[in-house]
């Protein structure tokens, strides 16, 4: 096993487009952190109710809502890459255990997702409350246990999310209809969605999004942890028909 | 060694591959052929675990393809065309290779020396020949030194030159005592490296032999070919 995932981290970081597309989403989620939120200083000082009731935590996870689209594009890519020219038959020829084969590519997409999101989700928190000014946290308060568990929530939020993208595209077995599906999911679709029904929240993206922010009002009133066990229920369903069908088929 | 046993693939209510039957014994080059669509690549994929089999076996060494733990130090393909992703560069797609069996990287500029592509080590795939892609393939075929060399139309985008050296590269294969199996639809080519020869068509098994068995009573190998391939038309119609 050891042999199959470092063999899969290197045909994957030798990709130029997948590197880039970390990259892309770091610059992209911090940037966009810090501007979404420049603002808001001057929006809060000219009305003291909604200054009373802002929240910085909150505030802090725009990013990672924002930067979200990166961990789809990322494990589609992780995937999709195999049905270009035919690379997913050099993959089996040389690790011939479908299984193994599959288990590997879901582990290195989880790494590179975790490390891709434990540098970008506190670097766009730090952003955001550095625009804030003012109305922004201490960076010790970054230490807290609240904003820290937070975090962590937002960490494993992205990279359920680039574990969810690349099984779709396994079951795909190309880029455009994951990246569609998913894209337009985080994007518009479940918000959308939960305008017409409260069980929206058992939605991926919604559900994950409960270990970082507030709950939702209204809302079937799940917990950060119950959110989170949500997302994994789906991620381990895609994979799951994923594996049926990758056995299946001829490569 | 190369096994086959009544191996069989059906593409719906179509058999593609059917009950055939043939050993490919070491220090030989066995050639594998039959027109286009006689079921020559389905029978290799099998072989190599990428297509399912729906009846007999296909064996290397008495073992399953996939069930080796590192398998480019036993068998090493080449299927004619692909496989590399096009923004790989030559080195990186053999490095991955090399890593899912265990093998030194060191091995990667050894084996692009020996199929002569080590000055396009550093480029990227999708600006390779055909010719290139084919040296490519072989290249990775033989990353883990393997017994047994498996070449899906070896000689298919290679110029004069090429398949010259394509023919002293197989022979000295063979002689190494490698199991050599060579597949094509290319007769004369193949007749001109190959020990033994495996004729299939409609998934059948048309002959097998020595070449001048099979050739004895015919002006040509092709004229033996035609004549056996029609045979067997015959006897399924």
């Amino acid at each position: 096993m050891l042999l199959s995932v470092r063999s899969e981290g290197r045909k994957l970081t030798t990709l130029p487009f997948v590197p880039l597309a970390v990259l892309a989403t770091f610059a992209v989620t911090v940037g966009l952190s810090a501007i979404a939120s420049q603002n808001t200083p001057a929006y809060l000082d000219a009305d003291p109710a909604l200054a009373a009731a802002f929240d910085p935590v909150e505030e802090g996870f725009n990013g990672v809502y924002m930067g979200q689209l990166g961990m789809v594009v990322l494990g589609v890519l992780a995937v999709s890459s195999e049905f270009t020219n035919t690379q997913v038959r050099t993959s089996l020829m040389a690790v011939p255990g479908r299984g193994r084969f599959l288990v590997s590519k879901a582990l290195v997409v989880a790494l590179m997702a975790l490390v891709a999101s434990l540098a970008v989700v506190p670097s766009a928190f730090v952003a955001t409350q550095a625009a804030l000014g003012d109305y922004g946290l201490e960076l010790g308060a970054l230490a807290e246990a609240d904003v820290l568990g937070r975090l962590a929530g937002a960490v494993l939020y992205w990279t359920l999310l680039a574990l969810l993208a690349a099984g779709a595209t396994v079951i795909a077995r190309n880029a455009v209809a994951p990246l569609a599906v998913l894209g337009a999911l985080v994007l518009a679709l479940s918000h959308v969605l939960a305008e017409f029904t409260d069980y929206a929240e058992l939605l991926p993206d919604r559900a994950g999004q409960l270990m970082f922010l507030e709950a939702f009002e209204p809302g079937i009133g799940l917990s950060a942890v119950q959110g989170g066990l949500v997302m994994a229920a789906w991620v381990a369903g895609v994979w799951l028909l994923a594996a049926l069908l990758f056995h299946r088929r001829d490569a | 060694m190369i096994e086959i046993r009544g191996l069989t693939k059906r593409h719906g209510a179509r058999t593609v591959v059917d009950r055939l039957s043939f050993t490919a014994a070491p220090g030989l080059v066995t050639g594998f052929l039959g027109p286009n669509g006689a079921g020559k690549s389905s029978t290799l994929r099998m072989l190599l675990g990428l297509d399912r089999i729906d009846g007999g076996r296909a064996t290397v060494n008495g073992v399953p393809y996939t069930s080796l733990r590192r398998p480019a130090t036993v068998v090493g393909a080449q299927l004619d065309i692909g496989g590399a992703h096009p923004q790989h560069t030559a080195r990186a797609h053999l490095s991955w290779i090399a890593r899912a069996s265990g093998i030194p990287l060191e091995r990667v500029d050894e084996v692009l020396d020996e199929v002569e592509l080590e000055r396009a080590a550093r480029a990227r795939v999708r600006t390779f020949s055909l010719g290139m892609g084919q040296r490519l393939n072989l290249a990775a075929a033989l990353l883990g030194d393997p017994t047994t060399v498996i070449m899906d139309e070896p000689v298919n985008g290679l110029d004069p030159a090429g398949i010259r050296w394509m023919r002293s590269f197989t022979r000295r294969l063979a002689d190494e005592g490698r199991t050599v199996l060579l597949s094509s639809h290319l007769m004369t080519e193949i007749a001109k490296v190959a020990d033994h020869l495996v004729v299939i068509d409609h998934g059948r098994l048309v002959a097998a032999g020595a070449p001048d068995e099979l050739t004895a009573g015919h002006d040509s190998l092709e004229d033996a070919f035609f004549a056996l391939t029609a045979e067997a038309g015959e006897a399924v119609s």
